[in-house]
């Protein structure tokens, strides 16, 4: 049963079927509802699930799935580097995660060919309805990716309806792109 | 690129699919059939074609001619191999005449049958799924009870179950401890009996009756075998599908889909004492379909 | 008196149940069988309850009104007296009225496509999911854009009926063999609606607390 579909109860992960709960970052099982006489020592170690390293920044949460190395707020905020130096008011702003169908090769084609520049592997800076971004690309599953978008600079106003119109023609042209693509294989 | 399909008509060559009874639903749904309009069924990876024939019995046609089809407590069962393994499974109470039974009507569910079926034999689901009718936390404690394998009839039987119940059934207005039995009379039809409200001492049927249309996809079918007399059937098939309306998105959540017949994949406790018989039952009968098949090359 | 002709398993329905709920009103639920049994299309409703056979339908008094989207209108305009659910603002009625639009493309597309998976409706299946991806797409991208601006709801500053009519068969997305990875706006919508004070759900949609989950 996917634990995703769960609760927060008393500061553990409740499985949404039997009610099993699970201790944060140790991930062990520390109560069965069904067996309420069962104590936690008989329990200890049994039964666990598997846990990542998790940080927050820049409205969103990161993982490692590797859970090789706890992600520091530096290795996060490397991600966009303005952040690192900005003040409050320079910080990055989400603007939204943008799904798109496509693989990750055609959405970076496509980032590419709207004027974007590739930083490192996934993280893009770009401009979009004039105001510079960071892109962050990543592939979800089979046929879709997503791409996060940050506005470079907080401040500096603008009204959100271009910035989203210039959002909806980037996704458009990826997909446009992939579907073109598509096409043409063999 | 050539490509090869293999002549085998329905998606598994399981002998405890192909050489059993299976349901394709109510028998009220070949009202106005006939050869020339059949009703459609969809049953192991085929569809089917049924009619109610001249001489007023069900007639099936699958990919490769006619199969047997019957009639039973009102539904029809099909059976897409040679001859069944075993007769159809009785439920005296069905004919009963001081007894009224309402089919609650078959609903998709896209898991394999047999999670359906352990599902209908879980009880320490009730507080978190079905909260407010079958279960209510605190009380969530599963107490042990009793399960044995029939030794004429093969079938699973658990007894002395009992749980806590603020609304067991759609006529009750009181919480009580149901008392519960279950039977599981084939890998994808079970039968739950609880106390009666319209008849105190008796027991009330509900009858689990999944349909295979693959590996991965089922319809649930539910038949009440009630005394009952007050409410409208729309009542009670509400008060029926709610609950599995509620079993539904944890059926469709679980992974693997196909039931895993070999730990560890899934924990058991005590508490699961059915499930726990129940897996091993269909492994005894070397159950394929529906189960998940660990990959050699699996972590 | 209010009376509700009702199905437990329905998203338009529970559209209703939701908003009454919410508004503290009484009524009566009155059963029907939609499947198996198909009374919304039996001579007896068509006669009458309602001539086009669906549901749910609502009798207030002597006042009767079929289709959900009309009748949160009408329980909101009725008996809202603090203007919460459907305000009285000419943009914000403009815009949950669109949305109330949205609403009936969602039962075209996705309750269609989950009609056809749990109740055996025939129907092309493929054509309605990809038409509910394009509407969960609409109410994802105005989602992201609220949320940039601060808000969380679809036509106001708080929710109003626009997000009733359009939750519950988001919610219900994954009965119609839909996936919400890729609306992550829409999924945040859904849980903010899930954690509203004195939110009642339905069979399909998981609640966020375990309690009494059914009125």
């Amino acid at each position: 049963m996917r634990l995703s579909l769960g609760r927060i109860v008393r500061d553990h992960l409740s499985c949404a079927y039997h009610g099993w709960e699970y201790a944060a970052n140790s991930g062990h099982c520390v109560a069965i509802p069904a067996l309420p006489a069962l104590p936690r020592s008989a329990l200890a170690g049994k039964v666990c699930v598997k846990t990542f390293p998790v940080h927050e920044a820049h409205a969103m949460v990161w993982v490692r799935l590797d859970g090789d190395a706890t992600p520091t707020a530096a290795s996060a905020v490397a991600m966009l580097p303005d952040a690192a130096t900005a003040t409050a008011q320079a910080q990055p702003r989400f603007i939204c995660s943008l799904g798109v169908y496509g693989t990750a090769q055609r959405l970076q084609g496509e980032l590419a060919r709207h004027g974007f520049v590739q930083q490192e592997a996934c993280v893009w800076h770009g401009a979009l309805a004039q105001r510079p971004v960071h892109a962050l690309t990543l592939q979800a599953n089979h046929g879709l990716c997503f791409v996060h978008l940050w506005l470079a600079k907080a401040a500096g106003g603008g009204a959100p309806a271009p910035l989203f119109a210039a959002v909806r023609r980037l996704r458009a042209d990826i997909e446009a792109a992939a579907a073109a693509g598509e096409g043409c294989s063999a | 690129m050539l490509c090869i399909t293999p002549a085998m008509a329905f998606c598994t060559d399981d002998p405890n699919m192909r050489n059993e009874w299976l349901t394709v639903g109510s028998a009220r749904n070949l009202h106005g059939s006939s050869a020339q309009r059949p009703q459609t069924a969809r049953l192991l990876g085929e569809n089917l074609a049924l009619w109610t024939g001249p001489d007023g019995l069900p007639v099936c046609h699958g990919p490769q001619g006619p199969l047997a089809v019957r009639q039973h407590c009102g539904y029809l069962w099909v059976c897409c191999g040679s001859t069944p393994t075993r007769p159809l499974f009785v439920l005296p109470e069905s004919t009963d005449p001081a007894r009224r039974l309402v089919d609650c009507g078959g609903i998709g569910v896209a898991t394999s049958g047999l999670r359906v079926v352990e599902n209908f034999l879980d009880m320490g689901h009730f507080p978190f799924v079905h909260a407010g009718t079958l279960g209510q936390l605190p009380h969530t404690e599963v107490l042990p009870y009793r399960v044995e394998i029939d030794p004429h009839s093969d079938e699973i039987l658990a007894t002395g179950c009992q749980f806590y119940q603020p609304r067991a059934s759609a006529s009750a207005d009181t919480g009580l401890m149901a008392q519960y039995r279950y039977r599981v009379m084939q890998p994808l039809c079970a039968a739950l009996y609880k106390s009666s409200p319209g008849r105190p001492g008796a027991q009330d049927v509900i009858a689990l009756m999944v349909q295979p249309l693959d590996e991965e996809n089922a319809i649930a079918h539910c038949l009440l075998v009630y005394f009952e007399d007050q409410l409208s059937d729309a009542a009670l098939i509400s008060f029926q599908q709610a609950i599995f309306g509620q079993d539904k998105p944890i059926l469709e959540n679980q992974r693997p889909r196909r039931l895993p017949l070999d730990g560890p994949l899934e924990t058991h406790m005590r508490c699961d004492l059915a499930s726990v018989t129940y897996r091993r039952w269909l492994k005894g009968r070397g159950m394929v379909f529906g189960v998940h098949a660990p990959t050699a090359a699996a972590p | 008196m209010i009376s509700l002709y009702d199905y437990e398993l329905s998203g338009n329905c529970y559209k209703v149940r939701l908003l009454l709920h919410w508004l503290g009103l009484e009524y009566t639920r009155i059963p029907v069988d939609f499947h198996p049994g198909r009374e919304h299309q039996s001579p007896a409703f068509l006669d009458t309850v309602n001539p086009l056979g669906q549901l749910p339908v609502l009798q207030d008094g002597d006042f009767r009104l079929r289709d959900a989207q009309a009748i949160l209108v009408y329980l909101a305009s009725q008996y809202d007296t603090d203007q919460y659910w459907y305000p009285s603002d000419a943009r914000v009625r403009g815009n949950i009225t669109l949305w109330l639009t949205v609403a009936e493309q969602l039962n075209h597309t996705a309750a269609a496509a989950r009609l056809q998976r749990s109740f055996g409706y025939a129907g092309d299946s493929a054509a309605c999911q990809q038409g509910a991806n394009a509407v969960l797409r609409q109410l994802d991208d105005q989602l992201a854009e609220q949320h940039f601006q601060g808000r969380h709801w679809l036509a106001a500053e708080h929710p109003t009926i626009a997000d009733i009519a359009c939750f519950p068969y988001s919610a219900l997305a994954g009965e119609a063999g839909l996936d919400l990875i890729g609306f992550p706006a829409l999924r945040q919508w859904i849980d903010a609606m899930r954690h509203q004070p004195g939110f009642i759900t339905m069979p399909g949609i998981l609640a966020v607390r375990f309690a009494k989950m059914l009125t």
